[in-house]
């Protein structure tokens, strides 16, 4: 040990202490140039398993359906070699695939973001509002006969509008966790009583296409709308690099983050604002597919064993949940079409009495 | 947790080493003959000039091609009221396969049965066109409703048949036309259409299917269902409260599926209902709903002309 | 050197501090007193630049806090609030190593500097034993500990601490202060620290700062300014100060009893006019 009043500085290190002995439990350090990440090696492990099965569920559901091709007819279809299932491999099927792959990877991405915030594992953005804001939008854009190629840019006029309000709502009390969730909670409110008055008024088959949409679908959707998702998910990379660090402080309270050198505040607005974008860009694409995004990041957390949700990681559980429940939704009650909204909350409805209940166990 | 995601992988793992193993269904080749091309609210396309194998994805499509005598191979379904017209008799759809819900048609449903020709609407299924098209040549008529005359010739143009339609159509203009002289002063009649649905009741304006066919016959409307000073001269809503307003010299009652004709039968049993001059004098009759709002063809106007014939004595 | 200039602060409607001009000697370990709501932690919070103040300065080593950047800041100048919100399932070496976020970029999230510190900090606050251990299943003590060493891991040459020994033990509180002390003494560093208890405050503090109603009535070493009538002025309790028995250092005892039984008074522990007692005889355990 150093002397009375020998205070080492960072830059000499005690004798008794190896260089860098302090390795973080569970992680390890990822070099890239000047860049060094902490990375969980369990996270790692986990995103390989999730990548695997996400491929093996897009050719699964690549495969399933009327007509049947077999992996290998698919295989040699995407390869270009030219098979009579060009069209139903190409055409039918593969563009929904790659939308429910990115999609469900946007909704886990913003869903982490939400919850973090939030401090919360039941917050989505369908708790905080944006999902009805962008609900209210294209039911109004649905029920108005408005083109079909104005209803996602409507819709996310909606959900953007929603997260005006909620940071506006929020914000005076630097965006604190339970202030955000119930300024969340108000807006999604107001907007649902909304999208019920328009509804009463709308033609029966216009109220049936709005609620379609209400639950989300992926049908007739495709390249278009999973381009527009991966441009904003890809113009936000530097972004979703920063969050994936800044994320590891949001388990600090004010105070002690602010004790460490951070702006708590401005963390959670970067954070919460980029979740929302996130959030309002896909739901105005492909509807109000709920639970994914409350459901990915909180699965993906137990299976890294980390203290909050890992974005990689959700982004992958995510899209390999919203690929199975498109496949799902296409082939179980066939030719009947279910949305894919209608499966996932199959999956979340009892995932989320699951918590409640876990909650309820922990708490007493 | 853990269980669950090892189960959701054991359950890819086997759908993806169960189709391994399996072989391709075999799809059909594309099939090549005369074409004529269409011009519609999607753009021009090459549709054979006798399409064999037609897919309709609404309702009143299914009345235009039956009414033709063409039989669709496939057809979607309209949501709550899920039948198909049933007013052409039940043995005309028995060879229709179902492709999904007009809003949410299932597309390998429909390539599986290989159509030759599509009709669909664009008001309905415009985000699907694109791969509708990839499937087999695709019309889509515009709006719904208003133009049904309109629809019904071009889907009678795609469907090879121009003239019959134009024919056909005539042939209910004269009917109506004729129907309406028979009945004297026919526009001092005034007709009230009412329409329950789950959760509200509605009356029809001049711009709405059955509208237009009363129109056509020369009968008035009572003043509130003239909807003057709407835009959307189709529908509106009446309160339960205030269904005197729906009161005429003759009234046609549908219900739109069970739920709202339960609740029809509820309005109809109360006192307000029985306080209408037209139900004191016992002219208030229920129709079908997919004559009067869904069917939406020539064969559902010649049927609502049949109705009228039959509540409305000549002069 | 942490210095404050006509320093006004509060919060919503309610000035607390008004006018606050204090100078805290470097190098030291510098205990802030006082009654409940006089202020105590408002200063120590708006000095860590936790709160904001309505009206003057807080300077470090000369210079305006407000004008410096948070990370500058906290790479001189490490807080530990008043019980902070223990993150759920975060373990010991996580936790310390957040101490290291003034060093740390997203794109240079870890460095050797960062273990050897992280290391250092855990044997320093002796939870090295702890590091994998969960935060969130340790006990009172060693929590307050961990806390103690994520604010070491930031190699601060101040420490502030917001009455660190709040809900632990007479045990762990002395196992904590006795770690702020031995940080002041062996390794230099200045401590800043707010107690309830008056006695530790005069056995671990070199420097006392005494406050009541927003303003410092007193500052100095605390065998100099501890007399009884600081404390009645200050807490409004009436009290003898006795040196005490180990350290010799000031110990305050409440003079009425309450309902507690008096001790029989012997004419050698008599309180001498000047509020002290000779050092002699037994003293009651009770109140320490």
């Amino acid at each position: 040990m150093t002397t009375v009043d020998g205070r080492p500085d960072s830059a000499t290190i005690p004798a008794d202490v190896s260089p860098g002995a302090a390795r973080l439990p569970g992680r390890s350090l990822l070099r890239i140039g000047p860049v060094s990440l902490q990375v969980r090696r369990r996270a790692v492990l986990v995103a390989v398993v999730l990548t695997v099965l996400l491929l093996l569920a897009v050719v699964l559901s690549l495969s399933l359906g009327t007509p049947y091709v077999a992996p290998a007819d698919v295989l040699r279809a995407l390869s270009g070699a030219g098979t009579p299932y060009d069209l139903v491999v190409f055409d039918l099927r593969l563009p929904r695939i790659v939308l429910a792959a990115v999609a469900g990877a946007a909704f886990g991405v913003a869903g982490t973001l939400i919850q973090s915030v939030a401090r919360n594992p039941l917050a989505s953005p369908d708790v905080i509002g944006i999902t009805q804001g962008a609900g209210l939008a294209a039911t109004v854009a649905l029920t108005s006969g408005a083109a079909a190629v104005l209803v996602a840019p409507t819709a996310l006029v909606g959900g953007l509008l929603a997260a005006v309000l909620l940071f506006a709502l929020g914000a005076r009390h630097g965006l604190a966790a339970q202030r955000f969730v119930l300024a969340g909670v108000a807006v999604a409110f107001a907007f649902r009583a909304l999208t019920e008055v328009v509804m009463l008024t709308a033609d029966p088959i216009d109220g049936l296409r709005a609620q379609i949409w209400l639950i989300g679908t992926l049908a007739g959707k495709g390249w278009t709308e999973a381009a527009w998702i991966a441009g904003t998910l890809l113009v936000l990379l530097p972004v979703l690099a920063w969050a994936g660090w800044a994320l590891n402080s949001t388990a600090l309270d004010d105070d002690t983050a602010r004790g460490v050198g951070l702006r708590p505040v401005a963390r959670r607005i970067g954070l919460a604002g980029t979740g929302v974008l996130v959030a309002a860009m896909v739901t105005a694409q492909v509807g109000a597919v709920d639970f994914v995004a409350l459901v990915a990041p909180q699965v993906a957390r137990r299976l890294v064993r980390a203290e909050r949700p890992p974005l990689v990681c959700a982004a992958l559980l995510g899209a390999l949940l919203l690929v199975l429940a498109d496949l799902a939704g296409r082939r179980l009650f066939a030719p009947t079409q279910l949305p894919a909204g209608v499966l996932t909350a199959a999956i979340g409805g009892p995932y989320l009495i699951f918590l409640l209940l876990r909650g309820r166990r922990r708490s007493s | 947790m853990r269980r669950l995601v090892a189960a959701l992988a054991a359950a890819v793992a086997l759908g993806v080493g169960l189709t391994a193993c399996g072989e391709s269904d075999p799809v059909a080749g594309s099939t090549t003959g005369e074409t004529r091309e269409i011009t519609h609210a999607m753009g021009t396309t090459k549709v054979p000039a006798e399409p064999k194998r037609v897919v309709v994805l609404d309702t009143d499509k299914i009345d235009t091609a039956l009414s033709l005598g063409v039989t669709p191979v496939g057809a979607a379904t309209a949501g709550e009221a899920k039948s198909w017209p049933t007013y052409f008799g039940a043995d005309k759809l028995a060879s229709i396969k179902e492709v999904g819900v007009l809003t949410e048609p299932d597309l390998e449903a429909i390539n599986a049965l290989k159509p030759d020709l599509i009709l669909g609407s664009k008001f309905r299924q415009e985000k699907f066109y694109d791969e509708l098209a990839a499937i087999a040549p695709t019309v889509f008529t515009d709006k719904v409703g208003i133009t049904w005359k309109e629809n019904f010739l071009l889907d009678g143009k795609a469907l090879g048949q121009e003239q019959q339609a134009k024919d056909l159509l005539a042939a209910y203009e004269k009917r109506a036309k004729d129907f309406g002289t028979t009945l004297g002063d026919a526009a001092a009649r005034k007709v009230s259409i009412v329409r329950f649905l789950p959760g509200n009741i509605r009356v029809y304006g001049p711009d709405s299917f059955s509208g237009i066919v009363i129109g056509d016959t020369g009968l008035g409307r009572p003043e509130r269902q003239l909807l003057a000073n709407k835009e959307d001269k189709r529908f509106d809503l009446v309160s339960p409260e205030r269904i005197n307003e729906v009161d005429g010299d003759v009234i046609f009652v549908t219900a739109y599926g069970d739920k709202a004709a339960a609740e029809q039968t509820k309005m109809t049993a109360g006192t307000l209902w029985k306080g209408l001059g037209a139900v004191k004098a016992g002219k208030a009759y229920p129709v079908a709903d997919e004559v009067w709002m869904t069917g939406i063809g020539v064969g559902a106007a010649n049927k609502i002309l049949d109705d009228l014939a039959k509540y409305l004595p000549a002069a | 050197m942490l210095s404050t200039r006509d320093l006004v602060a509060g919060y919503d409607e309610r000035t607390v501090l008004d006018g606050l001009d204090l100078d805290l000697p470097t190098d030291a370990f510098t205990v802030i007193v006082g009654p409940n709501a006089c202020g105590k932690s408002t200063l120590l919070r708006t000095m860590a630049r936790l709160l904001t103040p309505r009206r003057g300065t807080v300077l470090l080593d000369g210079s305006a806090i407000r004008d410096l950047p948070t990370r500058e800041v906290a790479r001189r100048l490490g807080v530990l609030p008043q019980s902070p919100l223990v993150p759920e399932g975060v373990t010991v070496a996580d936790l310390v190593g957040r101490g290291r976020q003034p060093y740390q970029r997203w794109w240079r999230q870890w460095s050797p500097e960062d273990g050897a510190a992280v290391d250092r900090a855990m044997t320093l606050a002796d939870v090295a034993g702890l590091a994998d251990r969960p935060v969130d299943s340790l006990s009172g003590g060693q929590r307050q500990r961990v806390w103690i060493a994520m604010t070491l891991a930031q190699d601060t040459d101040a420490l502030l601490l917001d009455e660190p020994t709040t809900f632990l033990d007479l045990a762990h509180q002395v196992e904590v202060l006795d770690l702020l002390h031995r940080l002041r003494v062996e390794r230099g560093r200045t401590v800043v620290a707010v107690l309830h208890d008056l006695n530790q405050a005069a056995r671990y503090a070199d420097h006392l700062v005494a406050m009541r109603a927003g303003a410092v009535v007193a500052a100095g070493p605390p065998r100099e300014i501890l007399t009884a009538d600081l404390v009645r002025d200050v807490f409004g309790l009436a009290c003898v100060v006795v040196p005490c028995p180990v350290t010799g250092a000031p110990l305050v005892v409440p003079a009425h009893t309450g309902g507690a039984t008096a001790r029989p008074v012997t004419p050698s522990t008599q309180p001498a006019d000047d509020g002290t007692i000779p050092l002699a005889g037994s003293y009651p355990s009770k109140g320490l």
